[in-house]
């Protein structure tokens, strides 16, 4: 005979309070092994999705708004690298426009006309390609995106863009079917398209936007092969202009150009009751070696002509200002003509020939795709010969610094630049508005340390974990009253207070270890249940395609230590309670 | 041989206080058998308290061969060297009779040796109750139950036992019985007793009866 086999008697004998104790702390291991779990599940289900939206990427080289060309490809460096043209896109289904991404891809042999769809556009699309080997037959609507960056002034947004397409097969998660670039949860509806075809349509032939390597590329490895002008910054001798047609604020800031050149349209230059309605007119800093400063304009013979000025004389001009993103008002300056110069000077300058698409690219003012509120009444027949035989020369050149402020916006503060040397080498990628990411890394940090599930589920179960506390404490402390005479037959017969907490602990601790690992079962049960709830029932307040069970041993091995370790203080306040009172 | 010098023992009884024992002395030679009688609530059961070390004086000096009791492990006294027997017998439920025998020997140590076991046989026997060692206690009737009290109180080979009214819930033949168990006790196992009783039946198989009234002891025969 032992201690033991007395804990084990006792326990027995008082079996009815120890089955209480035991759904109490199966009923806590349930809601705290649920709530880990569903932590880990969570995190491993977001972890998982970040491998399927980078596929086997582990660098992606993304130029922002801006385009860069596919000639980079051919450096050895993209050796295990795919070039894409991402653009957003809609695919219309029976009238419903479906938000898409659409991939240009050189890799996945799309042939021109075709595309592979990813498995939840499929879904989403009710298309079981397997079962019709036809296919499916859709139209792809492509918003404007051009070189120039949709939003800026004179670039209209109306462009749109129809694609129409065949779907010849669906591509598979593993495949990289899911690809995402967005840190996102939910799944993406892909269509790969035929690069080539996609550029071709939207005017973007031989860009690219998007790399995506699978190995780890360094910035300065990929500096070495870039060049300004794979991201359409031009440089010629000492001249400097862009596909996007502005060049950006911090560019012109660190080339620090010796003359800045900005062309815009302005809406009349007025001498009195004389108007040249609708002109592009270039701000200069300087032009041809002479300086323009204040409010000073030179002015071409053609409008010198149209205007009756001369030199000496001032002339208003008045433009529309776009401080707003389009929001367009009209201002109004006056200037001093400084000089007349003839139209000839001004159209062998190619620097100040800026051309913007939907303007520069129609034979008559009256075909201008623009945005802006032209009136084309006020077009007279000299003003179309005009555009037809000098399209976006300009009429006139007035001082850059009154009014750069008022033409420049987050696009650029100038069109063109004349440097002091070659300056465009001091350029890096990131002035371009490329991004090298390594997206695994932190889409998996972002993953592990999103919305904390576990911390989330055990707030939401606090109340249950706390009355299972609670229901144990008092089932245990209602049994200590009952056997508060054995205990004192315990002191009677020589028993330490040591002892005594020891044999009732043992006795308690038995049962709780059990139902602990017991409970560690419903538990999983319960977060399978919540996940499943979470992908389905709550998927709206997820916003995510559902969650997969994962769960590791080391979570359902803390759960169970925390779970005794809650149980163990519990015990051991009802008790030393009980001792303390003198039982 | 347990000594008592002027032990005094006062409760608080609503806002006044009451004298129970009032400098009470006692001596015990070794082998004695004496009983303790008294009206209800003259303090018996609070003197065999005190000599069990379940409750402590509120003066006075209370010995056991010579040592003050407050200076010994009272865990250690009330383990080897006081048995107690209750009127109530407090036997635990949940075992069966000889598990109730043994259960001072596991205050000292983890595991029982089995020569233990068998003198806890023995002693059981000895008591007319050896078919019961595995009979679960709550079956027991009251002498039955009384005789594993005694059984308990002896198992650890106490200098003293002390019996709090041990035939207090019991039938005249049963308390009989039990008188002459006691009896036995001292006289074969030269075990002192301390009997605390209020049946003039009872303590007339004693050596010595003390009559406690008014907080003092008076030899009564």
């Amino acid at each position: 005979m032992n201690r033991r086999l007395l804990i084990k008697e006792s326990r027995t004998y008082y079996q009815r309070y120890y089955r209480l104790v035991a759904l109490a702390v199966v009923l806590m291991m349930m809601v705290l092994t649920g709530s880990l779990v569903l932590g880990d599940s969570v995190r491993g289900t977001l972890t998982d999705r970040v491998s399927e939206r980078l596929g086997s990427a582990e660098t992606i080289v993304a130029t922002g708004t801006n385009f860069m060309s596919n000639d980079i490809m051919q450096s050895p460096l993209m050796a295990n690298a795919r070039g894409y043209l991402l653009v957003d896109g809609f695919l219309s289904d029976g009238g419903q426009l479906i938000p898409v991404y659409v991939w240009g891809t050189d890799c996945d042999s799309v042939p021109y006309g075709e595309a592979i769809i990813n498995q939840p556009l499929a879904d989403k699309l009710h298309l079981d390609l397997s079962a019709s080997a036809e296919g499916w037959d859709g139209a792809l609507h492509l918003p404007s995106h051009t070189l120039v960056p949709s939003g800026s002034l004179f670039v209209t947004k109306s462009y749109a863009t129809q694609m129409r397409l065949h779907v010849s097969a669906v591509k598979d998660v593993k495949s990289g079917g899911n690809l995402l670039l967005k840190n996102e949860q939910t799944l993406p509806l892909n269509v790969f398209v035929n690069r080539e075809q996609l550029a071709e349509v939207m005017e973007l032939e031989g860009k690219i936007n998007i790399i995506m390597s699978d190995d780890i590329l360094q910035e300065d490895a990929l500096a070495e092969v870039w060049t300004p002008e794979m991201s359409g910054i031009h440089s010629r001798g000492n001249t400097l202009t862009t596909d996007r047609i502005f060049i950006q604020d911090d560019i012109v800031l660190k080339l620090n150009p010796e003359a800045k050149y900005f062309s815009y349209l302005v809406n009349d230059i007025i001498n009195a009751t004389d108007t040249v309605p609708y002109s592009f007119v270039t701000a200069v800093t300087e032009w041809q070696g002479s300086p323009l400063t204040g409010r000073e304009m030179l002015l071409s013979d053609y409008a010198a002509a149209h205007l009756h000025v001369a030199k000496g004389d001032s002339v208003r001009m008045s433009y529309f200002l776009s401080k707003d993103l389009k929001r367009l008002e009209t201002r109004e300056q006056r200037f001093l003509v400084k000089d007349i110069v003839p139209l000839e000077a001004l159209v062998a300058d190619s620097l100040l020939q800026t051309e913007f698409p939907g303007l520069s690219n129609v034979e008559r003012c009256t075909d201008w795709d623009s945005d802006l509120p032209i009136h084309m009444d006020r077009i007279h027949k000299e003003d179309e010969d005009f555009w037809y035989k000098y399209h976006q020369t300009p009429k006139a050149l007035v001082a850059y610094d009154a009014v750069s402020e008022d033409w420049g916006s987050g696009f650029g503060t100038a069109t063109a630049l004349v440097l002091s040397d070659d300056g465009a080498r001091d350029l890096t990628m990131s002035d371009a508005g490329v991004m090298v990411i390594h997206p695994r890394e932190d889409g998996i940090y972002a993953a592990q340390h999103g919305t904390d599930f576990s911390s989330l589920f055990l707030a939401l179960g606090f109340f249950i974990i706390l009355s299972a506390v609670l229901l144990m404490q008092n089932v245990l402390e209602e049994m200590y009253i009952q056997r508060a005479d054995e205990i004192g037959v315990y002191r009677h017969l020589g028993y330490t207070q040591q002892n005594i907490r020891g044999m009732l602990i043992r006795e308690a601790c038995g049962v709780i270890a059990v139902a602990a690992t017991i409970g560690v079962l419903p538990g999983v049960l319960y977060s399978s249940v919540t996940l499943w709830l979470l992908g389905n029932v709550w998927s709206g307040a997820t916003h995510t395609e559902g969650f997969a069970l994962h769960f590791s041993i080391v979570t359902v091995l803390i759960s169970w230590v925390i779970g005794i370790v809650i149980c163990l203080i519990s015990l051991l306040y009802v008790i030393n309670k009980q001792i303390k009172q003198g039982v | 041989m347990l000594q008592l010098n002027n032990i005094t023992k006062r409760f608080q009884d609503g806002e006044r206080e009451r004298t129970v024992l009032d400098g009470l002395s006692l001596t015990v030679d070794d082998g004695a058998f004496i009983a303790i009688t008294g009206e209800s609530g003259a303090g018996k059961t609070t003197l065999l308290s005190i000599m069990a070390t379940l409750l402590d004086a509120d003066a006075g000096v209370y010995t056991i061969d010579g040592t003050p009791v407050a200076s010994m492990d009272l865990s250690q006294v009330r383990n080897k060297q006081i048995g107690i027997v209750f009127q109530d017998h407090r036997l635990l439920p949940q075992f069966t009779a000889v598990q109730n025998v043994l259960l001072p020997v596991l205050a000292q140590q983890a595991e029982c040796p089995k020569a233990t076991y068998e003198r806890a046989l023995q002693l059981m026997e000895w008591m007319g109750i050896r078919a019961l060692e595995k009979t679960p206690v709550g079956v027991l009737s009251g002498g039955e139950k009384t005789r594993v009290a005694i059984c308990r109180a002896l198992i650890n080979n106490p200098k003293v036992l002390l019996a709090d009214e041990p035939t207090g819930q019991l039938d005249s033949d049963n308390a009989h019985t039990i008188a002459s168990l006691f009896q036995k006790v001292n006289s074969e196992l030269h075990t002192t007793i301390v009997m605390v009783t209020h049946s003039d039946a009872m303590a007339s198989v004693a050596h010595k009866v003390y009559r406690l009234e008014n907080g003092k002891l008076e030899v009564r025969g």
